[in-house]
């Protein structure tokens, strides 16, 4: 008992000390600012109504599309599927920054399919959302229509309704209800969205709200206007947050295993959706991919210390996180339901805000050199924990459901329970939380070009540099070895969650 | 002897109350409709819900203040006896020692019990590779090895046949026979149990409860005192 | 406790890094330590001349580098600040982080008459839009002409990071004054990116994406010295060019203030001076320092400028007004 508790507050500790922390960094920040009312100018007006309007729009492509293709997917179980939604997570996972790039080489003035304008601003930032979030967007609906119960579908063919009429009776009433939610949530995303409109930007007038906190930090060194902007950012994503209610639509697990025998082959309607969205899927890796083999392979001088440097802070970060999560769920205490809040916490308080006032803090105090590893692999553990928290939550909770009289009743020491009974059960989903927080913050940006010290060099930092002066070829290719490392990674997670099913 | 003395517990705004003696050796059925707190009576004697007031004895001792592993009862619940993901092996040694290690005289009885319920060639599989009147079976093997005086069965066969039931009985008495354990069995296929319980715990309502021999139920049934209290159940 | 000695691993790893020797660090921006840029020349001359080691950390641009020395203040590992222009320069005074020089900059060439007890000149320019000639013919001959009757597209850089981009901030605000913020509004619809740096805008210049790019006059002298073209040309306005002088200067946080200054003087030597304009494609401040050739045919601009006191003090209003402005 004292052992878990112990860890639920070291848990909470930490994140409650990480956001005093960096409040106090905040305060202490040597920037001056400027009269409050001067904040308040068209050019608010203008961020505000850009960050709203963007999130709108990407999250509102990205259900529209999703739609049609979430209804014939899930028309008839079919065989294969697991590694179709595993594809659709994948988009999700993968760095924003391949997403960007992949963007760049297809619709830029020399790719694929040249757009009309500029693919900087508005096109960009949507057609860079949209292809990250439409796939989540099938696989969320796609899961929701998978739970019609079979007898409804069954009855439906008895009556002979054709899949129009089952479409209106019985799984429209379901996609409207589930559209709401999957809309706020992806919404609640892009609006908080930083390394799309960062780069795809194109100037200030395509700033949102988390853009301008960095601005207003690296830009202006005005702290008070960053606390203005990250304000009015946590103000709003929280509106949204409970906009969004209670509903449990952002887990990134899987969709459930129907059993084998209901298992067919994909119906011809479903092999095309299947084949249009992973052409879709793929087309900016497969453009990415095409742009690096078309350059001479180079290696740059900073790659070798670039991914050590990558690889470092993704194991430590993952395994932090792992921690923290784990500190999260392993009281079942009624104490830590004050403080769920804090589970949240990096999607309400943005990211960059946390970042400045801790590194401003580790700077004051003159720790700056020495800070930069520990901050952004604390950072990126943080960012990454929301997302690994509820399966972990959901398997802990699951265990102690089934076993806990019995362990009780056995009169099994803690310690025992711990070996034989949830570390057995636990350890697939914990390998899969370690590699999803690796992926992501192997593709981090925004934390270290932040506090990014001297000579500190990631691999996206990199990838980020070799764009920033257009060497599109060598960006391309630092990507793809990216892109291979995280897949194999990925790899590794569906390989232990395998494992963990049989 | 097992004595339960102004025994009370409460669930939700449910209150239960129980007072009822058992001699040694003894099997007693304890019936009646959902709700009236059959499962709540073994968890309160195992010790996993606490009662509000009242004594458990057991031989003239109360077992209140004996931590839930240390009772002298083992219990077999409707589901959920094993661990899924462990070898039946592993989950019968459980039975024999805290940390699941086992000395050599410890294997000898595992395997001797392991061959007593029949279940000898499943020793390396999981629990979700047997049918379900194996899984029982081998979490009843387990309680056997738990060397327990008193066996609390909460309807562990109700989700079988009727023929498996029955097998599962037979385990039970030839259990009971042998260790000379008091067993309390819930069920809802009394009809079934008639033969082999010498008591029966009949709940009138959560708070009243009538602890009958055989003869007496019959005779009670006979003049058509419980038809609608058992009804359906007692006689499916 | 495992998070713990995780976090202790990883900053030990950290100091180690930090342990080596006791270099001369100089913070600068990106494209001077660049392959091509002056660093390593320079880095090389100094070090065989004082026998000791220099670090060059780049930074992105002028602006950034203003902002991080204030960031980091008196605890700043820097010896030497290089690279932030005369514009920033009463900005930077007012922090209190520079040493004086004690050099004599009296003989220097400058594109206006000016010298400051802690920040040494060390090149200059004027900045200019360049243009491709074979792709553009109707070439705009004033900001004016540029802004209200060319259509010409156009790439510029972020006048909050970037000291081009606050030069050309600047040059509208001296040619257009209180009409500044129109001006912007109607340059805007034919920008196509705002980027960040410099070498990003010069970059997508070339791959295509605009007919303009802000940058030098001296820009052309690179394409004609290393590509032998005269493709490129800096297009001359009749209001003036906004002038840039590129400064450094010692800080006060170091702990070899004298090596410092030693550098400083090697900055305005004739070696460093001759690497200058073949190298970081601006005009040296010493008479008779060396330039490639192609210099002789770069336009001798007349010079527009704020002091860098009008500067301060306006900074933050123009910028706002840029970017209400620009987002309309």
């Amino acid at each position: 008992m004292t052992l878990t508790r112990t860890l639920a507050w070291l848990g909470t500790g930490a994140l409650l000390l990480t956001v005093v922390l960096a409040l106090a960094g905040m305060a202490l920040h040597p920037g001056q600012g400027y009269g409050w009312a001067s904040y308040f100018d068209a050019w608010l007006w203008q961020i505000v109504r850009f960050s709203v309007l963007q999130a709108g729009l990407s999250a509102g492509f990205s259900v529209v599309l999703a739609l049609p293709f979430a209804w014939v997917l899930s028309q008839q179980p079919f065989r294969g599927q697991w590694l179709l939604a595993g594809f659709l997570n994948l988009a999700f996972v993968l760095p924003v920054l391949a997403v960007v790039l992949g963007i760049v080489v297809l619709f830029g003035r020399q790719g694929w399919w040249p757009l009309a304008g500029t693919i900087y601003g508005l096109p960009g930032i949507l057609l860079a959302h949209v292809a990250l979030n439409w796939p989540f967007a099938v696989r969320l609906l796609w899961e929701r229509l998978n739970q019609v119960p079979p007898h409804h579908r069954r009855l439906a063919n008895i009556l002979g309704l054709t899949a129009f009429q089952r479409l209106h009776r019985i799984e429209w009433p379901i996609l409207k209800a589930a559209m709401g939610p999957v809309f706020v949530l992806i919404a609640l995303l892009c609006f908080s969205s930083f390394t799309v409109v960062l780069t795809l930007g194109g100037g200030p007038a395509n700033t949102n709200l988390e853009v301008a906190v960095y601005q207003a930090l690296k830009y202006d060194f005005d702290s008070r206007g960053a606390a203005l902007y990250a304000t009015l950012h946590g103000v709003m994503a929280l509106g949204l947050m409970a906009l969004l209610g209670r509903h449990r639509v952002g887990s990134m697990e899987m969709v459930a295993q129907p059993t084998r025998s209901v298992l067919q082959r994909a119906t011809g309607v479903q092999c095309g959706a299947i084949i249009v969205l992973l052409l879709s899927l793929l087309a900016p890796y497969l453009a990415l991919t095409q742009r690096a083999l078309r350059s001479r392979w180079q290696w740059p001088e900073m790659l070798n210390e670039a991914v050590i440097t990558s690889l470092g802070i993704a194991g430590f970060s993952a395994l932090v996180a792992v921690l923290l999560a784990l500190s999260r769920c392993v009281s079942a205490d009624s104490a830590r339901r004050r403080s769920v809040w804090l589970d949240f916490g990096v999607l309400v308080l943005p990211a960059m805000v946390l970042t400045t006032g801790l590194f401003l803090l580790c700077l004051r105090l003159g720790w700056a050199r020495q800070a930069t590893w520990p901050l952004i692999i604390w950072i990126n553990a943080l960012m990454a924990m929301p997302l690994i928290l509820q399966p972990i939550k959901a398997r802990i909770a699951a265990a102690r459901n089934q076993y806990q009289r019995l362990t009780r009743v056995l009169g099994l020491s803690r310690w025992v329970a711990l070996r034989v009974i949830y570390w057995p059960v636990l350890w697939p989903v914990l390998v899969w939380a370690l590699a999803l927080s690796a992926v992501l913050s192997l593709g981090d940006m925004g934390v270290a070009a932040l506090i990014g010290q001297l000579d500190f060099v990631t691999l996206p930092l990199l990838i980020f540099r070799a764009m920033g002066s257009y060497q599109m070829g060598l960006a391309a290719q630092l990507m793809v070895a990216l892109l291979v490392v995280c897949a194999t990674l990925l790899g590794l997670a569906e390989w232990a969650r395998g494992r963990g099913h049989a | 002897m097992l004595e339960l003395n102004n025994l009370s517990a409460r669930l939700g705004d449910q209150d239960f109350h129980w007072q009822c003696q058992l001699a040694e050796g003894e099997l007693m059925a304890v019936v009646g409709a959902s709700g009236l707190g059959k499962s709540t009576l073994l968890n309160v004697l195992m010790g996993l819900t606490p009662p509000t007031q009242g004594v458990i004895r057991w031989q003239g001792r109360s077992v209140l203040d004996l931590a839930v592993h240390d009772r002298p009862f083992g219990i077999l619940f409707q589901s959920h006896n094993l661990f899924d993901h462990l070898s039946l092996r592993l989950n019968l040694a459980l039975g024999l020692s805290r940390t699941g290690r086992l000395n050599e005289q410890q294997q000898h009885r595992l395997e001797a019990a392991a061959r007593r319920f029949e279940l000898h060639s499943m020793l390396d599989r999981t629990p979700d590779q047997l049918s379900g009147g194996q899984q029982q079976r081998a979490a009843l093997a387990r309680v056997f090895l738990q060397r327990k005086s008193v066996l609390l069965l909460d309807e562990p066969f109700s989700s079988l046949d009727p023929a498996l039931r029955q097998e599962g009985l037979d385990w039970v008495s030839d259990m009971q026979s042998e260790l000379g354990c008091t067993v309390l069995l819930v069920t809802h296929h009394l009809e079934e149990m008639l033969g082999v319980t010498d008591r029966i715990l009949l709940g009138l309502t959560a708070q009243q409860w009538l602890n009958l021999s055989v003869p007496e139920f019959r005779q009670k049934q006979a003049e058509g005192r419980f038809e609608s209290l058992l009804g359906s159940s007692g006689s499916r | 406790m495992t998070m713990k000695s995780i976090l202790a691993t990883a900053s030990l790893m950290t100091l180690s890094f930090a342990a080596h020797a006791e270099p001369l660090t100089i913070y600068t921006y990106e494209s001077f330590v660049s392959e091509w840029g002056p660093g390593p020349q320079i880095e090389a001359g100094f070090e065989a001349e004082c026998g000791c080691e220099v670090e060059f950390i780049g930074l992105e641009d002028g602006v950034a580098l203003l902002n991080r020395l204030r960031l980091e203040g008196a605890s700043s590992q820097a010896d030497v600040l290089l690279g932030i222009d005369d514009a920033l320069i009463a900005e930077a005074s007012e922090l209190n982080l520079t040493l004086p020089h004690g050099l004599d900059t009296s003989d220097l060439s400058l594109p206006y008459a000016w010298q400051d007890a802690d920040f040494v000149p060390y090149d200059y320019g004027h900045f200019a839009f360049v243009y491709d000639q074979t792709r553009v013919d109707a070439v705009p001959s004033s900001l004016q002409e540029l802004v209200y009757e060319s259509d010409l597209s156009v790439i510029y850089q972020d006048p909050r990071v970037s000291t081009p981009g606050q030069g050309l901030m600047l040059w509208m605000k001296s040619v257009f004054g209180d009409d500044a913020d129109q001006a912007w509004e109607t340059l805007q619809q034919r920008v196509v990116t705002v980027t960040p740096g410099w070498s990003e805008a010069y970059a997508l210049f070339q791959e295509g994406e605009s007919d303009l790019v802000l940058s030098y006059t001296t820009s052309p002298a690179y394409h004609m010295t290393w590509e032998d073209t005269d493709q490129y040309q800096a297009a001359e306005f009749s209001e003036g060019h906004y002038a840039q002088i590129e400064v450094a200067a010692a800080l006060a946080s170091s702990d070899q203030p004298e090596r410092a200054r030693e550098f400083l003087a090697y900055l305005i030597s004739k070696p460093a001076q001759d690497v200058m304009a073949g190298t970081n494609w601006m005009w040296p401040v010493l008479e008779g320092a060396e330039t490639p050739e192609a210099y002789d045919q770069m336009a001798r601009p007349d010079t527009l400028y704020f002091n860098s006191e009008t500067v301060a003090e306006n900074r933050r209003d123009w910028i706002r007004e840029w970017r209400t402005a620009a987002s309309q």
